[in-house]
Formats: structure tokens, C-alpha cells, sequence
């Protein structure tokens, strides 16, 4: 028997009521790490520069100030950034939120999501954490990359993503 | 042609499009196409006219065999569920592509191949940007038998639908036809022509001081006549040439036109959209109703002026940017048209969707754009203009300040037009700054969904709403946030619900 109630816009399932779930504690420092060996390549460069004959250079205290004015927001930012993300799985779709200057919340459903896959570098493995790649069609540009998920929980979320692409393919 | 494993050759008449297929790749990598040919010709003892006749020669030559050996290592099997290729010279290339996987089955037809009743199908897959599928001068009727197999493929169905599908599909009668009045409005509407411009203006410094020099006498000349019949007449010169090469532009943007349109028709058969036109060379393209994404229309100012507008229906594509072979194109269409086009094309969905640009319940973004976009760019120009180096620049640099003004204006007009309004099944969003912008899209074939919200917006209550297809995005900025969450839960909830394929 064929049933189409009406739905209510109001009564319709609110993003916003769900429960986030944080990165892994260890993704600040991961990316506070990353960020040093930024810092790390420019100061070694700079002060190399200094010191090769016939150069006029900054005064030192300009350099100095100017490596310390860039460390301290790329050290800071990760902190209050990573707080900022939350990943959330509801039974059709996932949700996932960053941004520490524009929140961005993006949404996508599991019967629309193409592949899955989890990645590891060098600091993931270090940490043991992964992160998640989920693919839509059409262009590679916005594609979800979830970084610093505890890696078992990417694991987890991985496969039990693949079963539902496979469950929820509609008949043409 | 079959031979007893069942791989067959197509026509000898292939060598054609062999030829242009190898024509196209020389033009493509000229100069590296070209130098073994100059080596040729300096080696070669003579003269320079018997240079260039050898190194012509050749190139024939060259051309002739590589396109008959083409011909002659091309063969292809249709196999139970696929089209199988095996072409290559050198490097052996052997294709298998799936009935499942391909989404149209386009032909094309020039003057000679007509005469022989042949055409050259390409198969349209979308997704994969690897290598096409061609099978050159096969006979119209297999191209017509390949595609009812492969649409007969994917819906095995077709056993109770109208009793028509006996006795031969009857022509579907024409949606659209294009004819001579509307070449010269597709030819001077189209972009082209504006982009000769553009090609030319490098080249013509690239010219060297010969040029120069001969420009420079052109202009002494024409100054001397500007002498001879008094500054009216000179200028009224310097008018017809320019004038007449406009014109010669506007005729060969006609002719090109003409080329690819004349005859233009289009039918909508069922679930199958399709499109033949072309003067010499007969282009058929088709795409299934259900593969459609999303359907745009837009003037640039000339078809506003002429009261149309272009329109293409996208498909699913594997890069941001359309590719041009992944949208059905109708190069010139009435507003009323665009809008019973996408109601047919979207039926039984979205049937009160309308693409009239003045439609009254096109909903507003906030003001607040207009001041963010133009504070955005402006600032950098006045910090700009804060340092020292605007004081070496003198009172120049005060042209600087024509920037935020423009933006301001360029702005405003933007979010004037912005309008965006859905019904139960589909958004229409428009934009558009000279002519208009209008496109539509089915919420079930989103594939994700973003709002997005600055800590300035947060203050104002205002978001973004990025609507991401399988064909693009579509992006709403400064709607209420109220509104993007709504609606963002809303076309969750018609993805979710949906059980019909969107691809």
C-alpha cells in the first residue's frame, strides 16, 4: 500500500541538535609541528642569508621580531582551530564542522558519497591517527578531508561508510 | 567486413576521420610535429620553394599513411554488455567500454561520410576523463541499432510501454528549430567573436619590428591622407576600418554559426533529449533527461538585446570545470522555451518552476553583501594607498580610489539581481550583472551541502549556503541563517528520502 504523508517542515531532522565528536587531543600538536618546520625552513633560510658576506640584512632585532610575529599565531592557531572541529555520523548522513574565522559546516549523505578512504602520514602514524577522505561526484575540489581522527575511529566509520554506499543505491 | 572471431572493420571511408583525428594532434603539438619536417627541408639541397613543396609533400604523404594505417589496426566487437575497440599503430590501445557506462551515443556526419549514408559515433562517458571511444564511418543504421541496444541495455522494461516501439520509433515532432534569423543572433551573440580579439592583439606584438615598421607606415600614410582630405575625412577612414572589420568578424561568427547550427532541431523523445545540426558536417548529440543535473540559462548583452538566451543541460562531470562534451547545448532559446524545457526535462518533478527572471517571488540576500564585498577588495587598495610608496606616485595614485567606487556600483547592481526561490523539488537561482543568469537544479540530485558563516556574518545572523552537484556548486551567500538551515535541512531530507538514481 502506497502511503505519502505529509511532513512538516519544522518537524524535519535539525542539524544542529546533534552531538559532536572532537578530533584526537593529539591533532593540535601535530599541527603545531607542521607548522614549526614551516617556521624552522624560513628562519634557517633567513639567518643563512644573514650571514653570507656582502649582504646588508634586517637589523637583527627586526628579524628576530619578525620570525617571533610569525611563530606565535601559526603555534596558537592550530589550538583554537582544532576546537573549533567536530565530526558528527547520523544514521543517513555525516556532518563535519571547522573554521576558526568562517564556520563551515558541511553535510553529505551516505547515498551520495562515492568512495571513502583513510590516509596516514608520517605524524599520523606517530600519533595514531588517520584521517578521512569522503568523495562526491563532481570535482575533486570540495571533497571532504578530515584530518586527525583517532585511527581506529576512522577505520570503523571507513567501513561502516562503504556498507551503506553499497545498502542505499536506489534502483534506476 | 566480419571476420569469423566476430572483430570487424569499419568503412574504408574511416581514413577521414583518421586524417582529422591526426590533423587535430599535429595542429595541437605543432612545433614538436614540426621539426623533423624542418630537418627535412634543411637537409634537403635547393631552393627554397623546392623546400617547402618537398616538406609539403611529405607532410601528405605522412598524413595519407599514418590515417590508412589507422584504418586499416582499427577493429571493434559489440560484445554482449560493451563496445569492444582495438586501435593503434605503434601503441596498441584496447578499449572496453560498458553499455552501463555510457551515457549518450553522439554522431556526427560530414558532407562526404552523408553521401554514403555513414557517421562517426562517440561514445559520451561521463566521469571518466581517460580516453573516448570513436568508431569512425559506420553506417547510420548501426549507429541507431547501437543505441537502442544500449538504451534497451538499461531499461529492459520497454516491453510494456506504448505500442510504437513495434513498428519503429516514430520521429518525436521538434521541440525547437533553429532557423536563418536565429544563425545571425547565435553568430553575433557569440563569444568568439569578442575572443578574435583577444588572439590577435598578442600576435600582433609578437609581430617583431617588420611589422611595427610596416604598421608605422600604414599610419604615417593614413595620416597623410588624414592631411589630404582634412581631419573629418581621415577619420572618417579610420571609422570604415574599423567598421569593416567588425563586420568581416560578425560574418565569419555568422558563418560559424551556420556551420555548426544550420538546420538545428531538437526533439524530446520520451527520455531522450536530442539535437541535430551543422551545414557540411551533421553533429547529433543526445543525453538522457534523468542524467540531468542541472539546466542554465544566460544572456551576455547582445542576446539581451535580442530578448534570448543560451542554455545547456549539465551532466555529472569528473572536474569542476564542464567539459564541454558533458552539457546538451541549445544555442539559442526564448525565455518561455528555457522554461518548458526544464519542466519537461524535470517532469513530473518541478513542474511550477519558473525562469521568468522577473518572476516576483525571487527571494533577496542581505544588503550586508554589498558592503562586505566592496569593504573586501577596497581595503587592500586603500592600505595601498596608506604606504610610502603612494607618495612617490604622486596624485596619480588618487586614481586608486576609483576602485571602491566601481566596486561599490559593480556590487550593488549583483546583489540587485541576486534572487534565488525553490518550490518542493527545485531551486532556481538567479545572478547576472548585464544580461541574466538563471539556473535550476533538483534538491534529491545534491550531493552535499555547506553553510557557511563568517564571525561577521554570525553578529548580522547571516550564512552562505554552498550547493554542491554532481555538476558544480551553486552558492547563496548572505541569506539569513535561519533560512540556510532550513533549507539545508531540507534537501538533506529530500536526499535521504530520494530512491531514484540522480545519475
Amino acid at each position: 500500500m502506497f502511503e505519502n504523508p505529509e511532513i512538516s517542515l519544522d518537524d524535519l531532522p535539525r542539524v544542529e541538535s546533534v552531538s559532536w565528536q572532537p578530533m584526537d587531543d593529539s591533532l593540535a600538536l601535530q599541527l603545531v609541528i607542521q607548522q614549526l618546520l614551516f617556521v624552522f625552513i624560513i628562519t634557517a633560510g633567513s639567518v643563512g642569508f644573514r650571514f653570507m658576506p656582502n649582504v646588508t640584512f634586517l637589523p637583527a632585532w627586526l628579524h628576530l621580531l619578525i620570525i617571533v610575529g610569525i611563530t606565535i599565531p601559526l603555534v596558537v592557531w592550530p589550538y583554537l582551530s582544532v576546537k573549533k572541529r567536530g565530526i558528527a555520523v547520523r544514521d543517513k548522513d555525516v556532518l563535519y564542522k571547522s573554521g576558526l574565522v568562517v564556520n563551515r559546516l558541511t553535510a553529505i549523505p551516505f547515498n551520495r558519497i562515492q568512495h571513502v578512504e583513510t590516509k596516514q602520514g608520517p605524524l599520523d602514524r606517530q600519533f595514531e591517527t588517520a584521517s578521512l577522505q569522503i568523495f562526491t561526484a563532481g570535482g575533486s575540489k570540495g571533497d571532504l578531508d578530515i584530518a586527525g581522527m583517532e585511527r581506529d575511529r576512522a577505520e570503523s566509520l571507513r567501513s561502516m561508510i562503504l556498507k551503506r554506499i553499497g545498502s542505499s543505491i536506489e534502483d534506476s | 567486413m566480419k571476420t569469423p572471431d566476430g572483430w570487424r572493420r569499419t568503412s574504408p571511408l574511416a581514413v577521414l576521420f583518421f586524417l582529422g583525428r591526426f590533423l587535430k594532434g599535429l595542429t595541437k603539438n605543432a612545433f614538436q610535429t614540426l621539426a623533423p619536417l624542418a630537418a627535412v627541408a634543411v637537409t634537403f639541397q635547393g631552393s627554397v620553394l623546392d623546400k617547402l613543396l618537398v616538406g609539403v609533400a611529405a607532410a601528405a604523404v605522412l598524413s595519407i599513411i599514418i590515417s590508412v594505417l589507422g584504418y586499416l589496426f582499427f577493429r571493434f566487437k559489440i560484445g554482449e554488455d560493451s563496445v569492444l575497440i582495438r586501435e593503434g599503430i605503434f601503441t596498441k590501445k584496447q578499449l572496453d567500454i560498458k553499455f552501463d557506462r555510457i551515457q549518450g551515443v553522439d554522431t556526427e556526419q560530414n558532407f562526404v561520410y552523408r553521401w554514403f549514408n555513414l557517421v562517426n559515433i562517440r561514445f559520451d562517458t561521463a566521469g571518466s576523463s581517460e580516453s573516448e571511444g570513436f568508431l569512425p564511418a559506420v553506417t547510420s543504421e548501426f549507429a541507431e541499432d547501437l543505441q537502442e541496444r544500449i538504451d534497451g541495455r538499461r531499461k529492459p522494461m520497454s516491453t510494456d510501454s506504448e505500442p510504437e516501439a513495434e513498428g519503429g520509433v516514430p520521429e518525436a515532432s521538434p521541440m525547437l528549430t533553429l532557423g536563418w534569423s536565429d544563425m545571425v543572433k547565435i553568430g553575433l551573440s557569440d563569444r568568439r567573436a569578442l575572443i578574435i580579439f583577444a588572439v590577435i592583439g598578442p600576435f600582433l606584438e609578437q609581430l617583431g619590428d617588420k611589422a611595427n615598421n610596416v604598421i608605422a607606415n600604414y599610419v604615417e600614410s593614413a595620416f597623410d591622407r588624414v592631411s589630404e582630405f582634412g581631419y573629418a575625412g581621415g577619420s572618417l577612414i579610420v571609422l570604415a576600418v574599423i567598421l569593416s572589420i567588425a563586420l568581416l568578424l560578425a560574418l565569419g561568427s555568422i558563418g560559424a554559426a551556420v556551420l555548426r547550427y544550420h538546420n538545428f532541431v531538437l526533439t524530446l523523445d520520451g527520455t531522450k533529449l536530442r539535437s541535430v545540426g551543422g551545414l557540411l558536417t551533421r553533429h547529433q548529440v543526445s543525453m538522457n533527461v534523468g542524467k540531468v543535473q542541472r539546466i542554465k540559462m544566460s544572456q551576455g548583452i547582445v542576446l539581451r538585446w535580442f530578448g534570448r538566451f543560451r542554455l545547456s543541460a549539465q551532466q555529472a562531470s569528473s572536474s569542476d570545470n564542464q567539459k564541454e562534451s558533458n552539457s546538451f547545448k541549445v544555442p539559442l532559446v526564448t525565455q518561455e522555451f528555457g522554461e518548458r524545457f526544464s519542466r519537461e526535462v524535470f517532469a513530473p518533478e518541478a513542474t511550477n518552476v519558473s525562469l521568468n527572471p522577473e518572476f516576483e517571488s525571487f527571494a533577496h540576500i542581505s544588503r550586508r553583501y554589498v558592503v562586505s564585498r566592496t569593504l573586501m577588495i577596497s581595503l587592500p587598495v586603500l592600505a595601498i594607498l596608506g604606504t610610502p610608496a603612494t607618495f612617490a606616485a604622486g596624485p596619480y595614485a588618487a586614481v586608486l580610489l576609483i576602485i571602491p567606487v566601481l566596486v561599490f556600483l559593480v556590487a550593488r547592481r549583483y546583489w540587485r539581481r541576486f534572487g534565488y526561490y525553490h518550490d518542493n523539488d527545485a531551486l532556481v537561482r538567479r545572478t547576472g550583472l548585464i544580461g541574466y543568469s538563471l539556473q535550476v537544479f533538483l534538491f534529491r540530485k545534491v550531493q552535499r551541502v555547506t553553510v557557511t558563516q563568517s564571525w561577521l556574518q554570525e553578529r548580522k545572523d547571516l550564512a552562505g549556503l554552498k550547493i554542491f552537484l554532481a555538476s558544480g556548486s551553486v552558492r547563496i551567500p548572505f541569506m539569513p541563517i535561519a533560512d540556510a538551515n532550513r533549507l539545508r535541512d531540507y534537501i538533506l531530507y529530500k536526499v535521504e528520502s530520494s530512491r531514484k538514481a540522480w545519475h
